[in-house]
């Protein structure tokens, strides 16, 4: 097996490795921090993980010229479902639980519907940042109303939350209208901006969330100095 | 379409930009509410644990004016009376004159002891001579035969507030009672020095010492303490316990702030 195809791709696209590049620093922040980490942020930790495994065949598929838009959609899947897992853990109240699992089961359906093998399910995608934007607002929503974190600046979860809620809003439009977006390559060069928005919104998200490991270690170590 | 597209994007990126900053700047909003909140509370638990400590001390004042004004009074009547009452006897019936002297020096004691309570009760020195003349009193009173009581202090002391005169004159009073009552203490230092920044009232003692944790568990018990506690709240104080069972103790008051926020009037004599 030559390496060629690999190398010839990371030289013939390399702003598209952008968003690995983060991912992978993300993944490293989670690494380090982990023993540090509650049970919300490794569920994140797990979803990097996966994306990242995803983001190599994704790779090796464009190396070797074959079809890689259903991994997209099965990213989403797994995007969709440890966010939900990372949510539950953290907003504990029954009804709460219910709007996490609603969305879930909503989202799932509309996969189910919409998944293709050689298409970006774009209506998928769309319905998982809406998802991903209730799921912050709830979060939010639970943050005020608790009234629990001192110093929302420094709170992990605050982090992750608005760097999903600028992610999903960011690409909510270019996935919802996929066709026009994303769906056909010769129209004048846009495929190129919106597949560039895209990737500068993930590569945003990805960032927030190395970030936010490195502020759970903080408030651990904040916890531990308060409570000894 | 691309228009559209990128216009909804860009206005679903503001309004989420907008929820976060408005999120974050609530949240801060609230969090500082609530600890405003909390000190305000604090500052009126510490008000009413003053205006608590003021009628208690207004009450020993009341109580120490009726001992010594009509109590005191009655009873050096009582022994004018009974003066007179014994000249008469020891002219007309002197077997009973035994009786009429036994009878004065019982009078004498309570009079005595009705002074002793009524001095106790208010700490006229503290007020008149201040906190290092009545400590020095206090020593004094307590020593006897059996124990030593020996006040240490600073050379140049500064004039403190009335109230925080009272306060460390009370909480050493009831350290000095408490050690030579239940620990069974033959010598206590009262060491009181001023230090940059504030006060340091330690009373040390060589009794058998006592269980902090076992008696705070206690609710009957502790009370002493607890009040301790409860004054030194007032006046921004702090108590280290250095105690343990089979050893004599030593319990150090720090008043750092000699000016506290919350002020007990003290009335003059």
């Amino acid at each position: 097996m030559s390496v060629h195809p690999y190398i010839k791709l990371i030289l013939k696209y390399p702003d598209s490795f952008l968003p690995d590049l983060f991912l992978l620093l993300a993944i490293g922040a989670g690494l380090v921090n982990y023993f540090f980490l509650d049970k919300s942020s490794r569920w994140l930790l797990r979803m990097l993980i996966l994306s990242f495994i995803i983001s190599l065949i994704q790779l090796h598929d464009a190396a070797f010229r074959q079809n890689n838009l259903y991994l997209h959609n099965i990213n989403s899947l797994i995007e969709m479902c440890f966010f939900a897992a990372a949510y539950q853990v953290e907003l504990k109240s029954k009804q709460n639980l219910t709007v996490i699992i609603s969305g879930l089961a909503v989202y799932l359906l509309v996969f189910l519907f919409d998944f293709k093998w050689g298409n970006i399910a774009g209506i998928a995608l769309g319905v998982e940042r809406m998802v991903m934007i209730i799921y912050a607002l709830l979060y939010f929503h639970y943050i005020l109303t608790k009234m629990q974190v001192q110093n929302l600046l420094i709170h992990s979860m605050f982090w992750v939350s608005a760097g999903a809620i600028v992610h999903a809003a960011g690409t909510l439009f270019v996935f919802l209208f996929v066709k026009a977006t994303l769906g056909d390559l010769s129209s004048n060069g846009s495929y190129y901006l919106y597949i560039t928005i895209v990737r500068t919104f993930s590569a945003f998200f990805y960032i927030v969330l190395g970030v936010s490991f490195w502020l759970r270690r903080r408030e651990f170590r904040l916890a531990e100095r308060f409570t000894v | 379409m691309k228009l559209y597209i990128a216009v909804g994007t860009a206005v679903l990126l503001v309004m989420a930009i907008f929820i976060i900053v408005f999120v974050a700047y609530y949240q801060q909003k609230q969090i500082r509410q609530q600890l405003i909140l909390k000190e305000w509370q604090e500052k009126y638990r510490k008000g009413l644990l003053a205006a608590t400590l003021q009628a208690q001390e207004h009450e020993r004042r009341r109580i120490a004016q009726d001992l010594h004004d009509e109590i005191g009074t009655m009873l050096s009547v009582t022994k004018l009376s009974l003066n007179q009452l014994g000249r008469t006897v020891e002219h007309n019936d002197p077997g009973s004159t035994v009786l009429v002297q036994k009878t004065r020096s019982l009078l004498d004691e309570t009079i005595a002891n009705v002074r002793r309570i009524s001095r106790d009760l208010v700490p006229t020195t503290l007020e008149r001579f201040g906190l290092v003349s009545a400590l020095e009193e206090l020593a004094e009173k307590a020593s006897n035969g059996e124990v030593h009581v020996e006040l240490s202090c600073s050379d140049k002391m500064p004039t403190l507030l009335p109230q925080l005169d009272l306060t460390l004159f009370r909480i050493a009073q009831e350290l000095i009672n408490n050690a030579i009552k239940h620990a069974n203490a033959e010598n206590i230092i009262i060491d009181l020095h001023c230090q940059p920044n504030g006060i340091l009232l330690s009373v040390i003692d060589d009794g058998r010492g006592f269980d902090l944790d076992e008696i705070l568990k206690d609710k009957k018990r502790g009370l002493g303490l607890r009040n301790i506690e409860s004054r030194l709240n007032v006046i921004d104080g702090h108590v280290t316990f250095d105690v343990e069972e089979g050893r004599g103790s030593r319990i150090h008051i720090q008043v750092k702030n000699l000016k506290p926020e919350v002020e007990v009037e003290v009335e003059a004599v």
